[in-house]
């Protein structure tokens, strides 16, 4: 069954069907685009070597300002905060997005990786074994996928009733689902987690 | 914050900080995260028991808001950008503004 289970040895175990793999491969690279997108569009060099960007504004793009959030509710400390964090801040929701994809790529094969292959075979399924790090960056990977749909779908505490009464053919509808989809997937991270290793 | 149906301790406290402390990281409610998720993060971060973490993700998610820790600016900063990695919505101020 698709989802996270423990090993005794505190290993978690991935299960993905190709066609989750391929989706979840593609959502990860989507966010990689977006976070490469604005990186250093008025950075200097030299400053950017040592971590420190020139650019002190929250990101234009909802899904970006809700990622790199201000760490301030004064503008001024939030500007000068971000001028020495967000390239590290966006080089760890990379690191995260990068694991898993990484991780899928390594065990999907050639036609695995595109959804569209004639060659898929939507139902076998690949495992993929999670240790130490890889854990955590799985996690918070898979949450800020949930974040990037969660701000493109305007999602609010009642947006279940709204979107679970659409016809499954809106495209906000498949986008929906895909998001209760991450929300479930980290349910069971979390429960592998903090539940008992299973034998 | 989103409900998550593992959730079902309802019986939220106030947590007490010491307010010795010169600035504050204060968690938002937001209605992604899922409520399993923010008591995960806040006892990987923060060390604290399952009990404690549920009781800071109820006022968060009761209140709008609520202090997690508090300590030095360097400190509460670093708390801020470790919340921020795990994709809580979280900001620092100096305690009692």
């Amino acid at each position: 069954m698709s989802g996270f289970s423990r090993n005794p040895d505190g290993s978690v175990v991935a299960s993905f069907t190709h066609y989750e793999g391929a989706i979840l491969k593609s959502l990860a690279e989507q966010l990689l685009e977006l976070l490469g997108e604005e990186e250093g569009k008025s950075s200097d060099p030299l400053l950017a070597m040592v971590g420190i960007s020139t650019n002190d504004e929250l990101p234009d793009d909802p899904v970006l300002a809700r990622l790199l959030p201000n760490a301030y509710e004064d503008p001024k400390d939030a500007a000068e905060f971000r001028r020495y964090t967000e390239d590290s801040a966006r080089e760890k929701k990379k690191a995260h997005a990068h694991a898993i994809r990484d991780g899928l790529i390594e065990v999907l094969d050639d036609h695995a990786l595109d959804l569209n292959s004639p060659g898929l075979d939507k139902r076998q399924e690949v495992q993929i074994i999670l240790r130490g790090e890889l854990i955590q960056a799985w996690l918070m990977g898979i949450n800020d996928l949930r974040l990037s749909l969660g701000v493109r779908l305007k999602i609010t505490e009642n947006s279940h009733e709204v979107y679970s009464k659409m016809t499954e053919d809106k495209p906000e509808r498949a986008l929906y689902n895909l998001f209760a989809w991450l929300g479930w997937l980290q349910e069971l991270l979390l429960t592998a987690l903090t539940g008992q290793a299973q034998t | 914050m989103a409900i998550s149906p593992a959730e079902v301790d309802q019986d939220s406290a106030l947590a007490a900080f010491s307010t010795d402390s010169p600035w504050i990281t204060i968690v938002w409610d937001d209605p992604v995260n899922l409520m399993t998720y923010v008591t995960h993060v806040l006892m990987v971060l923060f060390g604290y028991s399952h009990e404690k973490a549920t009781e800071l993700m109820l006022k968060i998610h009761n209140e709008g808001k609520a202090v997690v820790n508090s300590g030095t600016r360097e400190e509460s900063e670093h708390d801020v950008a470790r919340l921020h990695e795990y994709g809580l919505w979280a900001t620092l101020q100096r305690s009692g503004t």
